[in-house]
């Protein structure tokens, strides 16, 4: 005997133990907070433990707020980087691009010349050939992304499919992409009917949100 | 009773749903080069990320370097956001490893808190007074704990976050935030009992 105390705990035990915080939290998931719940009802020292770190003064050591001035001070200092940044970008990539052909052997700048020359030629000869008018069927998907306006939604889980198909053919809009991890749909929808389509998905009970994508007019 | 911002604050997760739909949409006007939607997001972002970064680094100049190249970074790489996780957790996963990188190179003492410190903001009255004081103790004792300990308990406390999305933000298994949070709040009690003996 080397006078040793061993504590014995139960894996679910030390499994509950390390979900307390996020319990106290509020961000766990439910079946969690089921198995917490059912543990608390019979554990001492979990209770003792969860009672602790509700009793934490985490509200009393957020930092001040920040006055606008300091705010537009910040924003100020990095919209000059913004700038600096883009042009940096292209001075950078030039001059890789220069130093990457230098470097290159002989034969690879040949190869590279030659390949130029080639698409140079193919689309010279693409330019002189007589093209027709396009050819669009109905059903096809209008070419001119800038027609279209996108919209992002989240549609209430306890809407039906065929609620959803009447809801997109009320609003003029269909689904383009998602779902999100968040659960959003992307909706194209013409860019004219695009404020029309907006309040009418807004107006839905079975819309949780929507959103538009694309920047307003003008910006 | 409980004293968590997050929870006080009574964000639903409707709201946060809505929030994260609107942020998606920014990001994508971001990735346009819309230098307005980029400012509206870095006014919505830029408390969480100081108080974050704040406790990360503990020093203000460092934590406002750092978050000045966060958004950088967000700026630059808006076009690489995929809608494959939220866009705060895109945005607080890239403000922690500029934060890491920056508390590399200044190779940050892991574990180091002056016991004095602790002991000088331990007394005082009781009430409001007393409660400001328990804050400045626990102020300095998360002083006491490492960059990653304090990290876990940022997001959780004070973010709100849950422990899926911490694992994604400091891109490592859920059991690892796990054993962070027990060892962190481990050295947090000892570290807030060592000042509470201190008490008159």
């Amino acid at each position: 005997m080397n006078g040793r105390v061993l504590h014995f705990e139960s894996p679910d035990h030390r499994e509950i133990d390390r979900l307390l915080p996020w319990y106290a939290s509020g961000a766990i998931e439910p079946d969690q907070r089921d198995r917490v719940d059912a543990h608390l009802a019979e554990c001492v020292r979990c209770q003792r433990e969860l009672e602790w770190l509700q009793s934490l003064p985490f509200d009393a050591d957020a930092l001040p707020a920040e006055t606008e001035a300091d705010i537009e001070q910040a924003l100020q200092r990095l919209r000059g980087r913004l700038d600096a940044g883009a042009g940096q970008r292209v001075r950078l990539s030039l001059h890789n691009a220069h130093r990457g052909w230098r470097r290159a052997p002989v034969w690879t700048r040949w190869a590279l010349a030659a390949q130029v020359a080639l698409c140079c030629g193919l689309v010279a000869a693409l330019l002189t050939q007589h093209t027709d008018a396009p050819y669009h069927t109905l059903g096809a998907a209008n070419p001119d992304s800038a027609a279209q306006a996108r919209l992002a939604v989240v549609f209430d889980p306890s809407i039906s499919l065929v609620r959803v198909n009447a809801l997109l053919q009320a609003s003029g809009a269909r689904i383009v992409d998602g779902p999100t991890a968040t659960g959003a749909y992307v909706l194209a929808a013409p860019r004219a009917d695009a404020d029309k389509a907006l309040a009418r998905l807004r107006a839905d009970r079975g819309v949780r949100t929507v959103v538009a994508l694309s920047a307003p007019a003008g910006r | 009773m409980a004293h968590f911002p997050i929870l006080q604050s009574g964000v639903r997760n409707a709201a946060r749903d809505e929030a994260s739909i609107a942020e998606a949409a920014l990001l994508a006007r971001v990735a346009s080069r819309d230098q307005n939607a980029f400012e509206t997001l870095y006014r919505a972002y830029r408390p969480r990320l100081r108080q974050f970064l704040m406790r990360m680094t503990r020093q203000p100049a460092l934590s406002e370097d750092v978050l000045e190249e966060t958004m950088l970074v967000v700026w630059q790489k808006a076009r690489t956001f995929d809608n494959g996780s939220k866009p705060s957790t895109w945005i607080f996963a890239i403000a922690w490893r500029q934060a890491l990188k920056a508390l590399r190179k200044q190779r940050e003492p892991v574990e180091a808190v002056d016991p004095d410190t602790l002991r000088s903001n331990a007394s005082g009255p009781e009430g409001e007074m007393h409660r400001r004081q328990m804050g400045e103790r626990l102020r300095a004792a998360l002083a006491g704990l490492s960059a990653e300990h304090r990290a876990v308990i940022e997001l959780t406390y004070y973010q709100g976050r849950a422990c899926r999305e911490i694992a994604e933000i400091m891109q490592c298994p859920v059991d690892t935030v796990k054993t962070r949070m027990f060892y962190a709040r481990r050295r947090l009690k000892a570290l807030l009992l060592f000042t509470q003996e201190d008490l008159p």
